[in-house]
């Protein structure tokens, strides 16, 4: 996450939440910009499965409904994990997933409990 | 006459809207410093083939036809913390199936009313898309709606420009519960503009006079239990339209026509398998119309199941069944063909389809379909009102499609 978010510890609950864009700010009050990797990204299915506990095809219906319908917006699609790292680094209140980072100092490694 | 007063009035409203919206998209995309979070854009073509055996569903000489385009462009962008514009503009052209051209299929500002962590409530003004049934929001989008063909006694092709949304206000509210799931609540109060060609599909090209969708509410609520594969749903509408018969050339008179239409859905999301399907029963009434002291008011009802396999990450297996008959008193159409006097064959009473399918995805933004449907019986063929028998003479026909679809 941005280094600006101050949650160190996030529940499943909440980060299902946060990306199927029924949280869309955080406790103080800023806005979630929620990125991720491209739909078939080897990353974005281990993600969706491991982390989330939902399938990603689960999560292109949400997006889908809410990009192409007008109620809301979908998370922003980035094509590379370093591309998606760079953008989650320079937006205020911006979360995002990656395999490893080098430079923990950069971005605030949230922890995903139960 | 307070109704109709009420929906010039929000036309009026609904033009000066538009003009904003898209004014203010105009002048967006010359402001280059917006940043992305604030500005998406997305957009989908889709090109087909499709062939008809047996109705004049799509054409009327039974040729396979490329009328199978849909095209959408649409942009949001985020005003303030709690306020939002968004707007998508389609062309379609499905030849028969509804009228060919492009639209604003939405147009609207959102206005964020209530945020928490569990809790969210927003209100829409403009046209908003329906969002009240299983595939209502995504009929129009190719890669978001299960197959190339919907269920036509709940997706009905001749209602479309009708159904698809409406010009006024809705309300959405979605609460996040850790013990008992996500709920959401949906409220729409509106009318849609009313074109020549809808009105000659649902009533006949011999109807001169003027239609008009005079109110539109629709109210509907999903719950979906914590961590739970299933969501259940259902929604409400009720509708009413009023003709004004044309004194000069009309062989028909004024009549109001009024549609109550009650869902019930269930969706179920596995890895590989999913489960949907939607039970409804409506209500159309017509006063008038044929003549002064005419009043109908059959009962219809309908359901569809549907699974689909997801064999890997790229293909997908489709198969549904669908039932839908006009009046439960009258299933087989034997009444409807009496009193017809034999013009109009009992199979206009009831609609059947068994569709196969499957989709194969290329990558993460190409998708190829394909399908065939099995139908029986035509009550789900325009024009609804007065049917078109000579053209639509079998009980049994059939349709193979195939659609290759792109999306950003």
């Amino acid at each position: 996450m941005h280094p600006s978010v101050s949650e160190p510890i996030l529940t499943t609950s909440q980060l299902r939440r946060i990306y199927t864009m029924r949280q869309i700010q955080w406790a103080n009050g800023h806005r979630i910009t929620v990125y991720v990797l491209p739909r078939q990204h080897a990353i974005h299915l281990r993600f969706s499965k491991e982390r989330l506990q939902m399938f990603p095809y689960q999560l292109d219906r949400i997006w889908n409904k809410l990009t192409y319908s007008g109620l809301g917006v979908a998370p922003i699609t980035v094509n590379t994990p370093e591309a998606l790292l760079d953008a989650v680094i320079k937006t205020p209140g911006a979360i995002g997933y990656v395999e490893y980072i080098k430079d923990e100092e950069a971005v605030n490694v949230v922890q995903i409990k139960g | 006459m307070l109704f109709k007063l009420k929906a010039k009035m929000v036309n009026i409203l609904m033009e000066k809207l538009l003009f904003i919206i898209f004014t203010t998209f105009c002048l967006f995309a010359i402001n280059v410093k917006a940043v992305e979070q604030d500005f998406q854009f997305h957009g989908f073509i889709a090109q087909g083939l499709i062939d008809v055996d047996g109705s004049n569903f799509v054409n009327d000489d039974g040729s396979i036809s490329p009328k199978l385009t849909e095209l959408g462009i649409n942009a949001s962008y985020q005003l303030s913390s709690n306020l939002r514009l968004a707007g998508q503009v389609v062309y379609l052209n499905g030849g028969n199936r509804y009228a060919e051209g492009v639209r604003v299929d939405y147009a609207l500002l959102d206005w964020s009313v209530y945020e928490s962590q569990n809790w969210q409530a927003n209100i829409y003004l403009g046209r908003y898309k329906n969002n009240h049934w299983l595939y209502s929001s995504s009929r129009d989008i190719p890669f978001a709606r299960p197959s190339i063909i919907l269920p036509q006694s709940v997706y009905f092709d001749g209602f479309r420009d009708v159904a698809v949304g409406g010009d006024g206000a809705a309300i959405k509210i979605s609460h996040s519960n850790d013990s008992y799931g996500n709920f959401d609540f949906n409220f729409s109060y509106g009318t849609s503009p009313i074109s020549d060609k809808q009105a000659e599909m649902i009533l006949s090209k011999f109807a001169q006079g003027t239609t008009k969708q005079d109110s539109d509410i629709q109210a509907s609520i999903y719950w979906q239990p914590v961590f739970s594969p299933w969501r259940f749903g259902m929604s409400y509408l009720d509708s009413k339209f009023s003709y004004q018969a044309n004194n000069e050339a009309d062989v028909f008179f004024d009549g109001d026509f009024t549609f109550q239409f009650i869902t019930m859905n269930a969706l179920y999301e596995g890895e590989n398998w999913e489960f949907s399907g939607e039970m409804y029963q409506e209500v159309f009434a017509v006063e008038g119309f044929y003549h002064p002291l005419y009043f109908t008011e059959p009962v219809g009802q309908g359901m569809y199941v549907q699974s689909r396999y997801k064999v890997n990450k790229r293909l997908t297996l489709l198969a549904r069944y669908e039932r839908f008959y006009n009046d439960k008193k009258d299933k087989n159409g034997r009444k409807l063909e009496e009193e017809s006097g034999g013009l109009i064959p009992a199979y206009f009473a009831y609609h059947r389809d068994a569709t196969i399918g499957l989709s194969y995805d290329f990558s993460s933004d190409l998708r190829l379909r394909l399908e065939y449907h099995w139908f029986q019986g035509t009550a789900r063929l325009t024009p609804v009102v007065l049917p078109n028998p000579q053209m639509n003479d079998s009980k049994n026909w059939q349709l193979w499609a195939i659609q290759l679809m792109y999306w950003f």
